[in-house]
């Protein structure tokens, strides 16, 4: 479980730390807090499951022992996510990015690394006799080198595609790394960092819209464990809309029983469509797209998208976290990132539809991470919580803000939680004067006419 | 700055006096009895700690039977130096230079400051002194000026003078004569509701809400009373940087 994320220059995050995170957590705050950054950071850095070796001529201390001119712990992003979209591409488009980063600081060589020369940082200055003056940044010229294993080097080799793909990597193994660590998490390593001996790891993107004003890398950590990177599911509202790839289909299949869980966990939270069964069909029009839909006796299979959206939005999330469940098992850990659960979902259904991911995470090796605009989805957990006194102490809700561009956060544990709702306080808000609506149910003073 | 305000008050009677003083509903919390403030206070509070917030709070506390306000001093110091710990430092309650009745602590450095308010309402012409200081005292002492008086009076049918003389003497004293002594201002608010009609003027049981009519009666007749009575708590949220218009 991830237990802290420490972010330097990664979008509108000038610098920040979370701690003590939990198994669920929910990230509140107004507007431009950096909520969505969080799960952005946390996603990327998560699904970077391909494992390569790093190599810049400014860290030699990267090399091997055998003096192998790369090291082998960097990993860049799967292909595919869970929800079978490339990480990169998915997340440029989110922005309005191209998907295809055509114009990415590198290029392929013959043997298949991506070797970058990242424009906007420093380069070495040297005098006229050649003499070296002022270094320039760790990571102004690096190539990320394919999976050395012979037997299957080929399989792993980069491709033009990779290069338009990926923005960011990965680092496992802080040895011999501290002048980058130094450099790019600037005041936060190694002092954010605790020494308490846990799994640590940290990510970089030279993608220059996701690095703050633009300047240096964007970089962020994290200590404890994180997930698989093909355990990652990360179900935005763009996701409400899309329609299933193929490649969540395979990965649906092989799930035993999906069909009557899903048909289950979605009865649970749409109550009103009688008697079904879910399915995945094959998209009519759409080429290697498929759709979800419901097959009700007398009235045939209806196309999940044909239903109103907070049904296409229930549907899909326990489409995806169906799939997210199985894989986690035999010690594998998976994150369910969660943008905004309250968009399209009437009060009822989305109760239900918390309550029945509650049910299918409580014991699965799934940490979750929500960012939510809404009281009510707090005040769900809390009275879900409330009769189940054993996942209590898995909650944390982060209250944050951004002042100069600086995340700062408070940390809501359960009986925070219960004491803030239950007194008609609202942690959306940072100055409690500002809040519009006060959901404290008093009542009023009589009409006092006299 | 990251700043959290709140004031914390042991009942709903102290929720209808700062609204009817104009302070933010939504930063009251009504911790439902003196026993549960410091719970309230850590639960509330704690997220903001150790986060550098500015934390700035009002207690309003009766003084209860049995209590002095060294005693209630002593508790909430206690209580503090637990919650803050050695990671936020702070000095001792101060008793402030106009109002005995006032205590506050500012950790300027720590952002941290606290005024806590300790009722100590006026006293009444034949009426020897309460058992506790409470804010039902302040409410009491506004619902017997002359004004207020009137208006509940008017809508019961009866003439002023003989709503005072039901309320400060006759029903106490035959509840004497019959054992049963009135010495909290919250009985004699009871006596007051009774025999002004209100639950069935007003339709209405709950003491909460004829304490918030008679504050909305004293600051709309008894404009200068009610400034005085008051003016203790004002100082109170002022410390903590909330103006109220009374």
């Amino acid at each position: 479980m991830i237990e802290r994320l420490i972010l330097s220059r990664f979008r509108g995050i000038r610098k920040g730390i979370i701690k003590d995170m939990g198994k669920i957590n929910l990230l509140v705050g107004p507007n431009n807090s950096g909520k969505t950054a969080i799960l952005e950071a946390i996603y990327w850095l998560s699904v970077c499951g391909r494992q390569c070796g790093i190599y810049s001529r400014k860290i030699p201390e990267l090399m091997d022992e055998d003096g192998l001119s790369y090291s082998r712990n960097a990993f860049v992003p799967m292909e595919m996510d869970l929800l079978g979209m490339s990480p990169c591409p998915r997340i440029w488009k989110r922005h309005g990015k191209s998907e295809s980063w055509k114009e990415a600081p590198g290029s392929v060589s013959d043997d298949g690394a991506l070797a970058y020369n990242i424009p906007h940082l420093k380069k070495d200055e040297f005098s006229k006799d050649g003499e070296l003056l002022k270094n320039g940044d760790p990571l102004k010229i690096f190539r990320l080198v394919p999976s050395p294993t012979e037997d299957i080097r080929d399989v792993e080799k980069f491709d033009e595609n990779t290069l338009s793909s990926t923005g960011v990597f990965v680092l496992d193994n802080f040895k011999g790394a501290d002048d980058i660590l130094k450099c790019y998490l600037p005041y936060l390593y190694p002092v954010e960092f605790s020494s308490s001996g846990q799994y640590r790891c940290c990510a970089f993107t030279w993608y220059p819209d996701f690095i703050h004003r633009g300047k240096s890398l964007g970089a962020w950590g994290i200590e404890g464990e994180t997930a698989d990177a093909d355990c990652v599911l990360f179900f935005d509202f763009h996701a409400t809309d899309d329609h299933f790839t193929k490649d969540f289909w395979w990965a649906m299949r092989d799930v035993p029983d999906w069909r009557n869980q899903l048909t289950r966990a979605f009865g649970k939270v749409i109550d009103d469509i009688g008697e079904f069964r879910a399915s995945i069909e094959p998209h009519p029009t759409l080429r290697d797209m498929m759709q979800g839909a419901v097959e009700i006796e007398g009235k045939g299979t209806i196309p999940i998208d044909d239903y109103g959206d907070g049904a296409r939005h229930a549907f899909k999330v326990l489409a995806g976290l169906t799939v997210l469940a199985d894989r986690c098992k035999d010690g594998r850990n998976g994150i369910f990132l969660w943008e905004d659960p309250e968009l399209f979902m009437h009060s009822k259904s989305l109760c239900r539809l918390i309550k029945e991911v509650v049910e299918i995470v409580k014991d699965k090796p799934i940490q979750v991470f929500i960012s939510t605009q809404s009281l009510e989805v707090i005040a769900f957990f809390v009275r879900i919580l409330k009769e189940r006194q054993e996942l209590q102490d898995k909650i944390r809700a982060f209250r944050m803000k951004l002042v100069d561009d600086e995340l700062i956060t408070a940390n809501f544990k359960y009986s925070n939680l219960d004491a803030w709702l239950e007194h008609g306080l609202d942690l959306r808000f940072w100055d409690q004067m500002d809040v519009i609506m006060h959901y404290q149910v008093g009542e009023s003073d009589l009409e006092d006419v006299e | 700055m990251n700043e959290d305000t709140f004031i914390f008050v042991e009942g709903k009677t102290e929720m209808r006096l700062l609204k009817q003083m104009g302070c933010p509903e939504n930063i009251i919390v009504d911790c439902k009895g003196a026993p549960n403030i410091p719970r309230d206070i850590k639960r509330i509070l704690e997220p903001s700690l150790n986060n550098n917030h500015s934390i700035k709070i009002s207690i309003m506390r009766d003084r209860d039977n049995k209590e002095t306000h060294d005693s209630i001093i002593q508790s909430f110091g206690s209580f503090f130096d637990e919650l803050l710990g050695v990671s936020m430092p702070h000095p001792l309650f101060l008793p402030h230079r106009e109002f005995k009745n006032l205590y506050t602590m500012n950790g300027s450095s720590a952002n941290f400051r606290v005024a806590l308010h300790i009722a100590a309402p006026p006293p009444i012409k034949s009426i020897k002194k309460f058992t506790s200081d409470t804010i039902d005292g302040y409410i009491f002492a506004l619902a017997m000026t002359e004004k207020v008086l009137q208006s509940f009076a008017k809508e019961a049918g009866i003439k002023p003078k003989v709503l005072r003389a039901k309320v400060l003497e006759e029903v106490p004293e035959l509840a004497k004569q019959n054992g049963i002594e009135l010495d909290q201002a919250k009985d004699f608010l009871g006596v007051y509701m009774a025999m002004s009609k209100f639950f069935t003027v007003k339709r209405n049981e709950k003491m909460d809400v004829f304490s918030g009519i008679v504050a909305r009666r004293g600051k709309k007749y008894e404009t200068d009373s009610f400034r005085d009575v008051f003016r203790s708590v004002q100082t109170a949220l002022q410390f903590i940087d909330i103006e109220v218009n009374i």
